[in-house]
């Protein structure tokens, strides 16, 4: 553990999660508006991007979901330097775990609606939700682990 | 004890109980947030089960069932005139055929033509309509079915046909038509239909793959394989063509070749029917002959 900050592990491996949450939320934007393009099926029904991110739940008051969560990815890169890491601030603290608290829901709503309402799974989707969920587990667990009291 | 001893000993004491209370503190934090990440795994791990377990056989909102197709519909897309197909030509398509360099495809002592696809499929739909009008030149189909993509895919209800159950008879060569699934929802994924043979499941996890196609689409369909030779991975036009129409519209806007779509679905027909062309040797001259196949031909990919 750094003397002011979260142990050495956190940074990075949050930073690491942000960006490549943010390359795969952007690759998932840009099939958004071309996989029409691309004109073939995956070999099963149940693994299908196309249909997840051109079907109904893959906007959000107009905008594709796909767009916001690379929007939310990128908000988090900044929080996720190690510089911000090291304030002793609360107001990045507090941010960060509210930034991170808020994709859970997002995330818990998008596997509802591939899994009960698209009934089609999207690995790269899925990728995306797992990274969010390890940057959550990963950002509660680095304020835990802080010498003095998180965010609270 | 001398009181410099006593005081040191005080402030060692309360270092250690500060160092203590900082312990218990961050064995606090780390409970909350242990039990925070619990939970969120829990309850997504619930909702993952449930969602991936729950067998609810349903049909589709609103897929359109599968059935022979209508004698007219076939009459109409297997019977197109040779001067309408010379007048489309290429019909402004692009070359979806790419090269083989395996080895040839024969069933019977002919080339084998084999179709891999499925009935919710969309863009298998597309490609259904140029497949039965090009191959309708060189032999006939019976058993053709009629379908639709699924209904909550992208291109919902997509007329077409279907290969699952029809045969094709012809003297130049074989068709293998595999739909390994139907428009109608299992759960997450369509029920089952056709199972792939080893040798079809070789030869589509063979050319169905890098080199000759991206990675992005192995293993995708519709996959159509032409005797070895050449290989079509997905439609060769946009399945937004046919939206909104009925399968006996589309097989009459086939028949005049004047509509967009007409023009897509016999423009592929005719680049198909060149490259079977090349694989039966000409046969029959009367098809491999006349416009717009042999310009189409000279068109057709080479392994480089």
């Amino acid at each position: 553990v750094s003397p002011d900050g979260p142990p050495r592990w956190v940074p990075p491996l949050t930073l690491g999660l942000a960006l490549a949450g943010a390359a795969v939320a952007g690759y998932l934007t840009t099939e958004h508006f071309t996989s029409s393009r691309t004109l073939v099926c995956p070999g099963t029904g149940a693994v299908n991007c196309a249909k997840v991110t051109t079907s109904a739940p893959s906007m959000f008051l107009g905008v594709p979901v796909a767009l916001l969560g690379l929007l939310w990815f990128l908000a988090l890169v900044p929080l996720m330097t190690g510089r911000l890491w090291r304030s002793l601030r609360r107001g990045p603290a507090r941010l960060r775990l509210a930034a991170t608290l808020l994709g859970i829901p997002a995330v818990l709503y998008l596997v509802h609606a591939e899994l009960f309402t698209v009934h089609a799974v999207c690995l790269w989707c899925t990728v995306v939700h797992v990274i969010a969920v390890l940057l959550f587990a990963a950002v509660v667990l680095g304020e835990a682990l802080r010498p003095s009291a998180g965010p609270g | 004890m001398p009181p410099a001893k006593r005081s040191e000993e005080r402030a060692r004491k309360a270092a250690e109980l500060r160092a203590q209370q900082a312990r218990q503190a961050r064995n606090r934090r780390l409970v909350v947030a242990g039990s925070a990440v619990a939970a969120v795994l829990v309850v997504l791990g619930v909702l993952v089960a449930v969602g991936l377990t729950r067998g609810t056989p349903t049909s589709g909102p609103g897929a359109g069932t599968s059935g022979p197709a209508p004698a007219a519909v076939v009459s109409a897309v297997t019977t197109v005139p040779p001067s309408v197909l010379a007048a489309v030509g290429a019909g402004g398509t692009r070359q979806s055929l790419f090269a083989l360099d395996g080895r040839p495809l024969r069933s019977g002592g002919k080339p084998l033509v084999l179709y891999v696809g499925a009935e919710y499929c969309p863009f298998c739909a597309a490609e259904r309509w140029p497949v039965v009008v090009a191959l309708s030149r060189f032999g006939t189909w019976s058993g053709l079915g009629a379908t639709t993509s699924a209904a909550d895919d992208v291109y919902p209800n997509t007329p077409t046909f279907s290969f699952h159950g029809a045969s094709f008879a012809s003297p130049y060569l074989t068709f293998e038509g595999v739909e390994t699934q139907s428009n109608k929802r299992r759960g997450t994924g369509y029920e089952p239909l056709d199972t792939l043979t080893p040798e079809q499941r070789r030869i589509f996890e063979t050319y169905n793959a890098p080199p000759y196609v991206p990675a992005s689409a192995a293993g995708s369909i519709p996959f159509t394989d032409l005797a070895g030779r050449y290989g079509v991975s997905g439609s060769g036009y946009d399945p937004a063509l046919l939206t909104g129409r009925t399968l006996e519209q589309i097989a009459e806007e086939v028949r005049a070749g004047t509509s967009p779509a007409a023009r897509a679905i016999l423009g592929n027909a005719n680049r198909i029917t060149a490259a079977v062309c090349a694989v039966t040797g000409g046969r029959p001259a009367d098809v491999c002959a006349g416009a717009p196949v042999p310009a189409l031909m000279k068109d057709l990919p080479r392994v480089p």
